[in-house]
């Protein structure tokens, strides 16, 4: 008892030391800002008046993750400056503490926008939201009406070109389509928002403006830009990134706060997303860190910013710059409405996508789709299972230690093995730093996860719990067996993908390969590097063009389709990602692009060791070229090609790139495979790592399973 | 069984040319040996055959067929290969039975071929075995009885023996000698062993750069070279070479040599002319020693290799090598001086610009 006391004093007793040690060295701030602003923010720092200060710029992406990494520890920020939107997550992990300022002079959505039960969180610095991009080229006057848009262009628009170009398939953009029917995403309380007439209704009208032509179908942020860039589009709807783009070109366009709907009178209220500085719980006691938070929000600080880096102050006393497209994005600010903060905002996301997909593409009437999202949601925010007993874990490891301890206590009895153990000493000793590098950097983290894989919640305040998460991927959560999105039913389509493109990269690889080892054959060597090419560009990239010429509207591929019409042949443009088979089919056309050559080299080299004379022998004993290449070339690459087959098909069963970047899983996670499942529970459905980890774990035993088999069957039949 | 006749036949790999009007014809059945120096163009040669290449120019028959443009498989033809190329994936009997598969025989007349085939070489405990699980000559014999159980119409050998060992080598040939009386199928044989082609050849053929020097019986080809290529390429040791002048004096012609003088007796054939610049060949073997120094070369040797048998004496003659076959031990050493003499009827001459012979 008294030395527990005396363990508690002396942590205090450090922790102050610390603390104090702290006080003298320059308040530490973190950002992720790029290009104007973090010039803005160095120059407002460099300014002196906030006394010393260490700035590091931070990639968003990783923002989040760092900071929970070493605000903990003690390493982290003073200051940090992000999105409002991430506050909930910060609170709950205690990387924030409470910063109270004055908000008289600050917008009041900016303020709601900081506030989490009442108190505040950070002090706002600048507000983002779309607003609407108008291309005065095409159009006569600003319309106040959304309805008004199809008549305020100037002449009827030409094919290829569109009215509205926004991103008509994310939640983020349709949220203010939902504003204009009152309703929102996530509801009081941390119910879900989009169900219920209102979200119905504005997805039906989304969907009109679709089937108008008046929208581009499948629109992603490139196209959108590119489509108001080029002045294809006569609005758009996006936010200053899109300006950031349009500096070097000629095109003459204005920025208006989103229109007003006719049917309900209401506005188009996008989502706002308040920059706010905030402080760690260190940096909130230390007076010169408050001091430096305090100036950056100030209005003089405001002011600077604004003019150079052209961001919207969440101040409102802030005279604003000439500056038209600032002057539109800070009148669209303030009719926006904060995103929400809580954490389960981020379980909104791809159920409402999936439903707003479904109903664009026709596939469901809003109404249920909508009633499916909100299902999808109520599943992801189930509660984790109870804490289970840590006993039969340890019952278990226990078990197998001793196991294994007996084990080599006998086998140390043998003196056989002694003698060999003994022998063998010096070789360890080369092998030692090698085994120690795979330990660290394989099985480290192989066991991690495996641990991680018994736990629930959300990282900060996991518990154990046992099997759980297992049991609930194996009994589908409690759903049907085979229902859609179901661990069987991913694994069905994981499986016929890895068959289908492994016997495509086989067939074209081995074709291929033949053909470029013919020696007769000219320009081989050119050939060859083209062959390989696709191999060569990093696998994202493909991905992303590849699905890029799927597009409907405006792909490579549709483009092709178009052009057989000049034959006769009638064909209407694909949606590739409405239906399953045709999505899966672009996920296999890009992947067996990117696989084949790899089966190709490993042919090459095969071939290079096949001895000539050989195959004219068989030519002959009277073998055709086919009885040459089945029973000759065939069986004598063999044994080269199953490793490469064998490395391929793992590959390919996580071949995660491709799924999530080409089909991203549409049609409705229809042909996402075991790991962009996976992925997509870790980082897009509440942060389940536990939940996610048990699915790695699977895949793991998966593969681990499949290899011993075919060893064995290769054992078995060798040659 | 086929007669095979080659006519202006030629070859060029891109600028290089390999074979070079080729005019051949070899009967039906008979055992055809081509024999040249490395790199003389006898694998080309046999590969037209053979339909593994296409040749750039001439004609190909066997028999009234021409086979110029037919694929190997369409020409009826068994090849014996210098590395073997055995199919490693299958054992010594689906390597025999694979010719005959291909050609969808019945299985009972395939499995009596391969017992056969077998039989005839000695192959009935290896079966079973891979490739890779036999020796060098088993490997020989398994190529020799995968072309034999096709029964073809030619055989094609390319140097199937190089990669024996000495002895192996000399029985091996003599079994292919007597396969060949036995089954009586024409066939091909190219070899730059001289003594393959000496005691397997029906009919010989010597190739040089690409072109059949001479063709013939063995025994004629050896007894009566055409070029002094052709001589110098057949025996062991090769024949001797002098520069000399062909004179006349006293009736009788003779060569005069560096001084010294090569007695050719009085007959008078084609091609003597006085002072005509010559070479003169004599083999080793043709050489006796003379006690007294009459009418032939004196040798001052440099060196003697005794073989025990026989043993050969080694000198110079106006700065070319010279050598000698001594009978029985003739007790010289180096530094000795020898008298030789030759049978004037064994003097091989030859222009001394063309290489071609002047007896005929
Ligand atoms: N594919 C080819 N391309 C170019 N030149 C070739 C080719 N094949 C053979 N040659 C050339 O043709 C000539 C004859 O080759 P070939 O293989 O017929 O010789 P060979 O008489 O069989 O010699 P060896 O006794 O060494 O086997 C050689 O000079 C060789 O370099
Ligand atoms: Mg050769």
């Amino acid at each position: 008892m008294l030395a527990a006391r005396l363990l508690a004093f002396g942590v205090a007793t450090f922790a102050l030391l610390v603390s104090t040690l702290a006080g003298a060295s320059p308040v530490r701030l973190w950002h992720a800002y790029r290009g104007e602003e973090q010039r803005a923010l160095e120059a407002l720092v460099a300014s002196g008046a906030a006394g010393e200060v260490e700035l590091l710029a931070v990639p968003s992406d990783a923002f989040a993750a760092k900071l929970g990494a070493a605000i903990p520890l003690g390493e982290g920020p003073d200051l940090f400056i992000d999105a409002h939107e991430r506050l909930g997550d910060y609170v709950r992990q205690g990387l924030v503490a409470e910063l109270p300022f004055d908000p008289a002079a600050f917008a009041p959505s900016a303020v709601r926008g900081v506030t989490l039960a009442g108190r505040t969180y950070g002090i706002p610095l600048s507000r983002k939201c779309v607003a609407l991009y108008v291309n005065r080229d095409l159009v006569l006057s600003h319309p106040e009406w959304l309805e008004d848009l199809a008549s305020s262009v100037r002449s009827p628009l030409a094919s290829g070109y569109v009215l509205l170009a926004y991103e008509n398939r994310s939640a983020y953009y349709h949220a203010p389509w939902l504003t204009a029917f009152g309703g929102e995403l996530l509801a009081e309380g941390d119910r879900f928002g989009f169900v219920g007439e209102r979200a119905e209704r504005s997805l039906e009208l989304a969907k009109n403006w679709l089937d108008r032509g008046w929208v581009p179908s499948n629109a992603d942020g490139a196209l959108v830009a590119q489509l108001f860039r080029s002045g294809r589009a006569a609005f758009a709807i996006s936010g200053p990134w899109l300006a950031g783009d349009l500096h070097s070109e000629s095109l003459r366009y204005d920025v208006v706060p989103l229109p007003k709907v006719r049917v309900t009178g209401l506005v188009m209220r996008p989502m706002l997303t308040i920059e706010a500085v905030m402080a760690s719980p260190r940096g909130a006691r230390r007076p010169e860190a408050l001091k430096l938070a305090t100036w950056l929000a100030s209005r003089e600080a405001a002011g600077e910013r604004m003019r150079r880096a052209h961001v919207v102050s969440a101040r409102t006393d802030v005279e604003l710059p000439a500056d038209p497209v600032l002057r539109g994005f800070s009148a669209a600010a303030d009719s926006a409405v904060p995103m929400p903060t809580s954490t389960a905002m981020r379980a909104v996301w791809e159920p409402s996508e999936k439903a707003i997909r479904k109903v664009l593409n026709g596939t469901l009437d809003p109404r249920s789709a909508l009633r499916e999202a909100q299902r999808r949601f109520d599943d992801v925010r189930r509660p984790p299972p109870p804490p289970a007993s840590r006993t039969p874990l340890v019952i278990a490891i226990g078990a197998a230690l001793i196991a294994a301890a007996l084990a080599l206590v006998r086998r140390a009895r043998d003196p056989v093995f002694r003698a060999e153990v003994r022998a063998s000493v010096p070789a360890y000793r080369y092998v030692i730093h090698a085994a120690l590098v795979l330990v660290l950097l394989v099985f480290g983290p192989l066991c991690a996860g495996a641990a991680i894989s018994l736990t629930a919640g959300r990282p900060g305040d996991s518990v154990y719990v046992g099997l759980a998460n297992f049991w609930a991927i194996l009994s589908a959560r409690g759903g049907p067996l085979f229902a859609s999105g179901s661990f069987y039913c991913v694994l069905a389509v994981t499986v016929a993908w890895t068959l289908l493109n492994v016997a495509c990269h086989l067939a074209l690889g081995l074709t291929l390969g033949v053909l470029l080892s013919r020696p007769v054959l000219r320009m081989k060597a050119v050939y060859r590097v083209l062959l390989i090419l696709p191999w060569a560009v990093p696998s994202y990239v493909t991905a992303l063009a590849w699905k890029g010429m799927f597009h409907r509207q405006f792909g490579a591929v549709t483009a092709l389709l178009l052009r057989a019409r000049a034959f006769g042949v009638d064909v209407e443009p694909i949606d590739w990602f409405a239906r399953f088979s045709t999505a899966f089919a672009a996920n296999v056309a890009t992947n067996v692009w990117l696989g084949f050559p790899f089966m190709m080299v490993v042919t090459m080299a095969a071939m290079t060791s096949l001895p000539r004379e050989v195959l004219e022998a068989a030519e002959v004993d009277g073998a055709t070229r086919w009885q040459r290449f089945t029973k000759i070339v065939v069986p004598l690459v063999r044994p080269s090609m199953i490793p490469a087959v064998a490395l391929g098909a793992v590959w390919t069963f996580n071949m995660f790139n491709v799924v999530f970047l080409v089909s991203g899983g549409e049609p409705d996670g229809q042909t996402d495979i075991l790991v962009s499942e996976a992925y997509r529970w870790a980082f897009t459905r509440q942060a389940q790592y536990g939940y996610a980890a048990a699915y790695s774990v699977l895949i793991f035993g998966l593969l681990f399973g499949a290899t011993r088999l075919s060893d064995w069957f290769r054992r078995k039949a060798p040659l | 069984m086929a007669s095979v006749a080659i006519e202006r036949l030629g070859k060029r790999f891109g600028a290089t040319t390999v074979l070079e009007g080729v005019d051949l014809a070899i009967p039906d059945g008979a055992f055809a040996v081509f024999v040249g120096p490395s790199g003389c163009g006898k694998s080309t040669l046999l590969r037209l055959i053979a339909g593994l290449e296409r040749p750039t120019e001439g004609v190909i028959r066997f028999g009234e067929r021409d086979v110029t443009a037919l694929e190997p498989r369409e020409r009826d033809i068994a090849m014996v290969f210098q590395s073997y190329a055995l199919y490693p994936h299958l054992t010594v009997r689906e390597n025999l039975a694979f010719g005959l598969k291909l050609k969808k025989l019945p299985p009972r007349e395939i499995d009596a071929r391969v017992a056969e085939g077998s039989r005839m070489l000695g192959l009935d405990a290896l079966l079973e075995r891979m490739p890779k699980q036999l020796s060098g000559g088993q490997r020989q014999r398994v190529a020799m009885g995968r072309a034999i159980v096709r029964r073809p119409g030619l055989f094609l050998f390319d140097e199937p023996l190089s990669n024996l060992d000495a002895a192996l080598r000399g029985q091996v040939r003599v079994e292919i000698r007597k396969l060949h009386e036995s089954l009586g199928t024409t066939s091909i044989y190219v070899t730059h062993d001289q003594v393959e082609a000496m005691t397997l050849a029906d009919v010989m053929f010597v190739l040089n750069r690409g072109r059949v020097e001479q063709f013939g019986a063995p025994l004629d080809v050896y007894a009566r070279p055409k070029t002094r290529f052709v001589a110098g390429f057949l025996g062991s040791p090769s024949m001797n070479f002098l520069d000399g002048t062909l004179a006349f004096e006293e009736g009788a012609w003779s060569v005069e040599v560096a001084g010294q003088r090569i007695l050719l007796g009085e007959k008078s054939f084609g091609g003597l002319v006085r002072g005509r610049a010559v070479t003169v060949g004599v083999r080793p073997h043709d050489l006796t020693v003379e006690r007294v120094p009459f009418g032939g070369l004196a040798l001052t040797l440099t060196f003697v290799e005794e073989l025990g048998g026989e043993s050969y004496a080694y000198a110079f003659v106006d700065g070319s090598p010279f050598v000698v076959r001594l009978e029985e031990r003739v007790s010289v050493k180096a530094g000795d001086t020898l008298h030789v003499a030759v049978a004037a009827d064994r003097v091989h001459l030859f222009d001394r610009e063309t290489g071609l012979s002047l007896r005929c």
